[in-house]
């Protein structure tokens, strides 16, 4: 899946209240692809069946 | 190669924590001069390191004399008397908290109405705030907070102390005081400890309330001891950790045990490698074969252990940490053209993230705790280097791997991110000095709850080394 374009971004930021100039737009969607290895992978694996889906688990993890 | 133990910089100095107490016990010295050591030597820091937001000296001087009273009638309590810094982000009754910004809330430079919990705790233990210390801005900017400026590397100062904990741990290196509490979000103690020749602790997410902390990310963040040593770290540990009432992460916990023995006999340590190791230079992995040599030497079992999912660590905590932030940050959106522009960048990553991509990297937060399960089912700890490099150059920021120059946030959170991502304890601890004349540092990672195998571990190692002992050569 393809990162969306600058301008998309901008328009998504502005839509939820930020106000972002060029220089961060350019920054923020570089981010984005940088990341998008990763966050693509996790898209597309699988859950483990032991109950990730909630991620209250991870909370649980570190109550003693 | 084993780092070296550099002759001529090893220590003379103020005392560490531990020590610091033992000289109070002895009649050597008082809380009244050792706090007035501390501002003189804060002074000298901050003009070498630009490592102080403000010094507390009324207050601190106050507390000193009250100190004094409690050694001389016998009524001293765990750290009576011991000076620390305060990063900017942790509030201080009566003093303003900047969270190194000029845009830190609606009211300017209002002094904080209470102390946090860690400083209320480490007050009641006796202990007695000196300074707030510089913080990258909102613990999240870049080296160059707009309003304080760079914090310099004690050991270097052409290079960066390491953040965002910046200033705390340029202050400690540089032994204008014995202690200081940091935060971290993806490394903020354990990277400038590393990069400063300190022990630091990231304990178990929820182990230390963050009450009257500026938060930055929920999900990821705690409050640090950074200190000389494990011995040191332990005491601070075992003042701060434990439920406030507020925190509603922060639940009761059993008590602190850290083992007394001078032997590691039966501690089984896992020494993985893949995205912890494959970009990291030459003298950080030698440190950690020396600190693994160490323990094994004094009677731990190396066992395998490998957490295949930990290349994703780094950028899917970063998604988690900026999305939080980004919230966080929104209601201040409006003067976001007078922040550092290093935080509008990194945090308006977050704004982009989808919700479905958030909720998947809460989910993974969870697989990669099932990948430490089965690590811990077989080992007691984790030894990691704290991050792959010496510490980053100024102006830019850039570590240096193997001779190849490398962005900042590229590498520096490596091997910390999982910790905050998962909520694991981490410990870092110095190895020794790199060619450049440098600290290195390894990680000590414990499962949840476990802090203390990993200060366990690390004195052990410091019983039996000397590395934690170096000090700069400006501060000797």
């Amino acid at each position: 899946m393809s990162v969306p374009p600058p301008e998309e971004l901008a328009a998504l930021a502005a839509r939820l209240g930020y106000s972002v100039d060029e220089d961060t737009v350019a920054a923020l969607h570089a981010a984005v692809v940088g990341a998008e290895t990763a966050v693509a992978r996790l898209r597309a694996r699988p859950l483990p069946a032991d109950g990730a889906a909630d991620p209250a688990h991870g909370d649980a993890w570190v109550r003693p | 190669m084993t780092p070296a133990v550099t002759p001529g910089v090893t220590p003379a100095g103020p005392p560490d924590v531990t020590d610091l107490l033992g000289a109070y016990a002895a009649g050597d010295t008082t809380p009244v001069e050792a706090v007035d050591e501390a501002l003189r030597a804060l002074e000298k820091a901050h003009a070498a390191y630009n490592c102080t937001i403000r010094l507390l000296d009324e207050r601190a001087r106050a507390a000193a004399a009250a100190s004094a009273r409690r050694w001389a009638d016998g009524t001293a309590r765990p750290l009576e008397g011991v000076p620390f810094g305060v990063k900017d982000v942790i509030d201080v009754a009566g003093v303003p908290t900047t969270h190194g910004s000029w845009n830190h809330g609606r009211d300017g430079d209002a002094p904080a109405a209470a102390s946090a919990t860690v400083v209320r705790r480490l007050e009641e233990a006796g202990a007695i705030p000196v300074s707030k210390d510089a913080t990258t801005e909102f613990a999240v900017g870049g080296p160059h907070p707009p309003r304080f400026g760079p914090v310099r590397n004690p050991w270097d100062p052409a290079r960066w102390a390491g953040g965002s904990s910046t200033g705390s741990a340029a202050a400690v290196a540089a032994r204008a005081v014995p202690c200081a509490l940091g935060t971290d979000v993806g490394g903020s103690v354990r990277l400038p400890s590393a990069w400063c020749g300190l022990t630091g602790l990231k304990p178990t997410a929820g182990a230390i309330p963050r009450t009257g902390v500026f938060p930055l990310s929920w999900t990821t963040e705690t409050v640090g001891p950074i200190a000389r040593s494990a011995r040191d770290a332990e005491r601070l540990f075992a003042v701060l950790r434990g439920p406030d009432g507020a925190d509603p992460r922060s639940t009761p916990l059993a008590p602190l045990e850290v083992p007394a023995r001078p032997d590691l006999a039966g501690l089984r340590i896992a020494v993985p490698g893949g995205a912890f190791t494959e970009l990291c230079d030459g003298a950080v992995r030698a440190g950690v074969a020396h600190l693994v040599d160490e323990l094994v030497a004094a009677g731990a079992e190396v066992v395998p252990g490998e957490v295949p999912s930990a290349g994703d660590a780094l950028p899917i905590g970063y998604q988690v940490v900026f999305t939080e932030a980004a919230t966080l940050h929104r209601v201040d959106a409006d003067r976001w053209d007078s922040y550092d522009p290093v935080v509008v960048r990194r945090i308006s990553q977050g704004i982009v993230t989808p919700a479905v991509d958030y909720l998947r990297a809460l989910q993974f937060r969870v697989e990669l705790q099932r990948e430490l399960d089965a690590v811990f089912a077989a080992a007691d700890l984790m030894v990691v280097p704290t991050c792959p490099s010496t510490a980053p150059r100024l102006p830019h920021g850039t570590v240096v791997v193997d001779g190849e120059e490398f962005p900042l946030y590229a590498a520096q959170s490596r091997s910390t991110m999982l910790g905050n991502l998962t909520g694991a304890p981490g410990l870092a601890v110095p190895t020794g000095l790199a060619p450049d004349g440098c600290p290195v540092s390894a990680q000590l990672i414990a499962p949840p709850h476990r802090e203390g195998t990993a200060l366990w571990a690390a004195r052990v190692f410091q019983e039996r080394t000397e590395h934690h002992r170096q000090a700069p050569p400006s501060a000797t």
